[in-house]
């Protein structure tokens, strides 16, 4: 790491080997790197790293703990651990599981127990709770999609866990902190329902959820002898980053830690807890500072430019309404904002162009790099990230996208295998909405078939897919025009994939990931298919493509050894492809190389930019009209306001609570992105919004009285 | 291609560098997943890695501190119930109570990083060190595991980096001994470290580290019957069919081939 370190971090990184300090302080001002630092500090004083524990609250925000701990230039010896209380529940449950055989099921006790990514529990929420909806008519009344539904019903059981309360409250919390019409009782009602059900039929089993792998860690391995000893011997020295985006029973865990621990670092982030809805509590983070024997404070920015300090602070004035004692360059702040220009503000593909266009001088003229360049909005819809990205690539500049799951039918390489793998399984009993058009099999082939276009790709769906089966291409003898049109180039591919298939169905059906890994090695990846590599002009497109593919192969074998243990009798391919249909599997896997930076501009969510906590020079806002910006998502099952452990029993939510929240994080989200910015944000405006609505939101609406107390600043 | 300045080296990355210098690449610089299946008969291997898994999980457990009794009720599969009485006997005679299971040491060397994930680490009464691997596939030969890079890897980068095991002292090589353990046998193959092995031993990785770093062009082994069980086989246009686990030979062993069944991901946070 080049930085320099001021004589304030100096001074906590050099503190003596059995500390124990709290670091509070804003974004921005260097409390990371003193963590960086005071990890090294500690290997180079001598203390084992292999006795060293980094707790974050999301392992994105340890990657500056990874550099230093991939430092080539680093002493030898073992590694510091970097863990979340995820990982860390995960390893203990997992290695000391025998220890709580009895109180997972009695009946069963010493059978290894499963644990459940969070696609299996979309499924068997779908398997279990979807007859009982049904037939009981539960949430009649909620429009949400049914993986939206039963991730709100794992939300409610993973607040428990995080926030440490039975699960069987869930509704008697809900329901007395909001007590509005009976129709709303009904839904906490409903989804307590769900939930319990959902929590027996995990234990009966022995399956673990998220907040069952973490309740069991902290109420029954934590308080173990055997599993506590192993963890309190090893681990002598904690740093905890980002403690206020952890949660209550995180801070427990410390709380009860900490005291037979030789050193600890607990790094607070003032005016931050973005990830509240996933029950981060900066309350019980704060209250930690009691356990620590001194504290310090690191007030001084060393991220922002003057002039972006002064915009902070001009627009948090114009938030809170109060005068700040902080420093306002009258002059500078312009510097560090520029708005959309009003000849490109009208429509939504005007502002998108205007955003391409100053990205590319940035980068093209101004010699800005790349990775110091983001674009945010409150919600990035597909096709949003399509406009930007495929505008940014057609100006040369490369861009990449961290958002949340989509699910895995949106791609076409994954439709395009489940295709075959329904084509190739003909018992299958699939509803009819579900099976084979010729649609599919066009756009199969359009996947499958290297350099196939769309009209042949057509005539062979047209005369070769007859009653749900592929034909093979050579036995079109009375059509010589047709074959011709098709060329025998592709019609020796066509035979080749309709052979394969047809010796697949004669044969013993495979596992589905076995049949999906056979069919891409023996066939879609060989020349003349698909996926194979061939020297493209880009072969990093065919590794995307195949990595595609190898996270449905693991997507579905880990569905099929889950589901092996459960339900050994359930045609697990036919299953899963259900599954995937209905939409309820998303590609959740890790994108490639996350732990490292590219070379490229960022397009993401502004939450999520957020909490990777990695400053940019130069940020883009866009869709300042949104209310997204400041309303919290729909979630008609669960509220994280209620469900916190900083919630007084019998208070009840008002809509005075809910407009105070909106503030605060409207607030906490502009103050956290200039927290982050080096050097400017460009302010990205339209008329009309995506959808050609016209909208004022309440982001545009401070951008509007900034912009005038700018104009009078630079009249006076 | 350049490596990353962060770029860290494992035995099974040089391995597989040493196999087939494409692979490495697409492996370990490309990061390129190319799914397929790596033999014919993918339950049977999936069988097997499982059971690899699942014996190191116990020894794992073991170490920590759950008891033998208890972990011995979790065991359903016979081979695996012979395996673990085995260990137990094996490991009651020869490894003190204390030992250090699935350690990860990293030492600086030429310019990078190396790594070393051991299954079991253990100081002996005598303060001399042992290394054990838990091999659960078939027994391998003396000859033909001294060529294997875990042999040369393991042994150097306990002697670099295991100083904090040893009160802050660096290990002297005499002191450290590297024992294969066969699951099949109940028996070891074990390496001794000397000093001037280690220099050897350190100069060759140094030299292999060099090269890779100086490396612009990663060929395909010339020996294609590696290609067999190779999941990039059709990457490189080596051939559609994967290979078959019963047309392994002696000869083949795992040494070249990219599978192997003792091939075992470490557990990690």
């Amino acid at each position: 790491m080049s930085v320099r370190l001021t004589k304030k971090q100096e001074e906590i990184v050099a503190s003596p080997l059995d500390a124990k300090l709290f670091l509070r302080g804003r974004a921005g001002t260097g409390k990371t790197t003193v963590g960086v630092w005071r990890l090294r500090q500690l290997i180079a004083a001598g203390v084992p790293a292999h006795s060293i524990l980094v707790l974050v609250p999301q392992k994105r925000l340890a990657l500056p703990y990874y550099n230093e701990i991939r430092n080539p230039r680093r002493k030898g010896g073992a590694e510091a651990t970097v863990a979340t209380l995820g990982s860390l529940s995960h390893q203990i449950v997992n290695l000391f599981w025998p220890l709580l055989a009895k109180q997972l099921n009695q009946h069963e006790p010493l059978r290894r127990p499963a644990f459940l990514s969070s696609e299996l529990i979309q499924y068997l929420m779908f398997k279990l709770l979807e007859p009982q909806i049904a037939q009981n008519d539960y949430f009649n009344s909620v429009t949400i999609t049914r993986p939206r539904l039963f991730s709100q019903l794992a939300d409610n059981l993973n607040k428990s866990a995080l926030v440490g309360f039975p699960h069987t409250t869930l509704a008697q919390r809900l329901k007395a902190a909001l007590p509005s019409d009976q129709e709303q009782a009904h839904i906490y009602d409903d989804a307590q329902t769900c939930v319990n059900v959902f929590r027996a039929y995990c234990l009966e089993h022995r399956l673990l959820d998220f907040s069952l792998q973490v309740s069991q860690f902290i109420q029954q391995l934590w308080p173990h002898d055997v599993p506590r000893a192993y963890l309190t011997r090893r681990y002598k020295h904690i740093i905890a980053d980002n403690l206020e985006e952890d949660t209550p029973v995180t801070h427990q865990l410390l709380r009860e830690w900490l005291p037979g621990c030789h050193s600890a670092l607990l790094i607070y982030d003032e005016a931050a807890s973005y990830r509240r809805f996933l029950g981060a509590d900066e309350v019980s983070a704060e209250s930690l500072q009691e356990l620590c024997t001194t504290t310090y404070e690191l007030d001084a920015t060393r991220v922002m430019s003057p002039a972006v300090e002064s915009l902070l602070v001009e627009i948090s004035e114009l938030m809170t309404g109060e005068t700040l004692d902080a420093p306002k360059r009258k002059g500078e702040t312009a510097a560090a904002i520029s708005f959309t220009p009003a000849s490109r503000s009208r429509f939504h593909t005007q502002m998108v162009d205007w955003v391409a266009d100053t990205v590319a001088a940035l980068v093209q003229e101004e010699k800005v790099k790349q990775n110091q360049i983001v674009i945010l909005a409150p919600l990035m819809s597909d096709s949003l990230r399509f406009s930007l990205v495929s505008r940014l690539e057609s100006r040369g500049v490369p861009s990449y996208t961290l958002r949340p799951s989509r699910p895995l039918h949106a791609e076409p390489a994954v439709r395009a295998l489940i295709t075959l793998a329904k084509l190739a399984h003909s018992h299958w009993q699939i509803e009819p909405q579900h099976q084979v058009k010729k649609f599919d099999v066009v756009q199969m082939l359009l996947s499958a078939m290297a350099d196939l276009d769309l009209a042949r790709a057509t005539l062979l769906a047209d005369i070769r897919f007859v009653g749900g089966k592929l034909l093979p291409f050579r036995e079109i003898s009375k059509n010589p025009e047709m074959r011709a049109r098709i060329t025998e180039v592709f019609g020796e591919r066509f035979d080749k994939l309709v052979g394969w298939l047809d010796a697949y169905r004669a044969g013993t059906p495979e596992t589905i990931d076995i049949f999906f890994s056979r069919l891409f090695g023996e066939v879609l990846s060989q020349k003349g298919f698909g996926f194979h590599f061939s020297k493209r002009a880009n072969p990093q497109n065919a590794f995307d493509e195949a990595r595609i593919v190898a996270n449905l192969i693991d997507s579905s074998r880990s569905f099929r050894q889950t589901l092996d243990q459960i339900e050994p009798d359930t045609d697990t391919g036919q299953e899963y492809a259900r599954m995937v249909d209905a939409g309820i599997l998303a590609d959740q896997y890790e994108p490639r190389d996350w732990k490292k930076s590219p070379d490229a501009v960022l397009i993401a969510p502004a939450y999520t930019f957020l909490l990777s906590n990695q400053p940019v020079e130069y940020q883009f806002w866009l869709n300042i009209d949104s209310q997204a910006w400041t309303r919290r998502l729909q979630q008609p099952l669960t509220q994280p306001y209620v469900l916190s452990r900083q919630w007084p029993a019998g208070r009840i939510w008002t809509e005075n609570d809910e407009q105070q929240t909106s503030r605060e994080m409207l607030l906490r989200v502009v103050t956290g992105l200039l927290k982050r910015c080096r050097k400017k944000i460009f302010v990205g405006y339209s008329k009309f919004d995506e959808r050609g609505n016209e909208r004022e939101g309440d982001l545009r609406i401070i951008f509007d009285l900034l912009l005038r107390t700018l104009n009078q600043e630079t009249n006076m | 291609m350049r490596l990353p300045e962060d770029f860290t080296f494992s035995q099974s990355m040089l391995q597989d560098f040493t196999d087939c210098p494409r692979r490495f690449e697409l492996r370990y610089l490309l990061d390129a997943r190319w799914p397929a299946q790596e033999t014919a008969q993918a339950l049977l291997y999936e069988a097997g890695q499982q059971k690899g898994q699942e014996f190191h999980h116990l020894a794992h457990q073991h170490a920590l501190g759950v008891p033998a009794d208890v972990l011995t009720e979790t065991i359903a599969d016979d081979d695996l119930k012979i395996w673990w009485t085995r260990y137990l006997t094996w490991q009651a005679a020869n490894l003190p109570a204390e030992r250090f299971p699935e350690l990860t040491l990293t030492v600086p060397l030429a310019d990078s990083l190396l790594m070393a994930k051991y299954d079991v680490v253990a100081k002996l009464a005598d303060g001399s060190f042992l290394i054990v691997d838990w091999k659960t596939g078939r027994p391998q030969k003396r000859l033909r595991l001294a060529d294997r890079m875990q042999t040369l890897v393991y042994p150097v980068v306990l002697a670099r980096g295991g100083d904090w095991l040893n009160d802050g002292q660096p290990i002297a090589p005499e002191r450290i001994r590297l024992a294969y353990w066969f699951a099949e046998t109940g028996e070891t193959v074990d390496f001794e470290l000397t000093a001037e092995k280690l220099r050897k031993d350190e100069a060759r990785l140094t030299s292999l580290l060099q090269s890779i770093a100086a490396s612009t062009e990663f060929a395909k082994t010339e020996n294609e019957r590696h290609c067999c069980f190779c999941p990039y086989r059709s990457l490189c246009e080596r051939g559609e069919l994967p290979g078959n686990l019963d047309e392994l030979d002696e000869e083949d062993g795992p040494d070249g081939l990219s599978l192997d069944l003792d091939e075992i991901e470490e557990i990690s946070f």
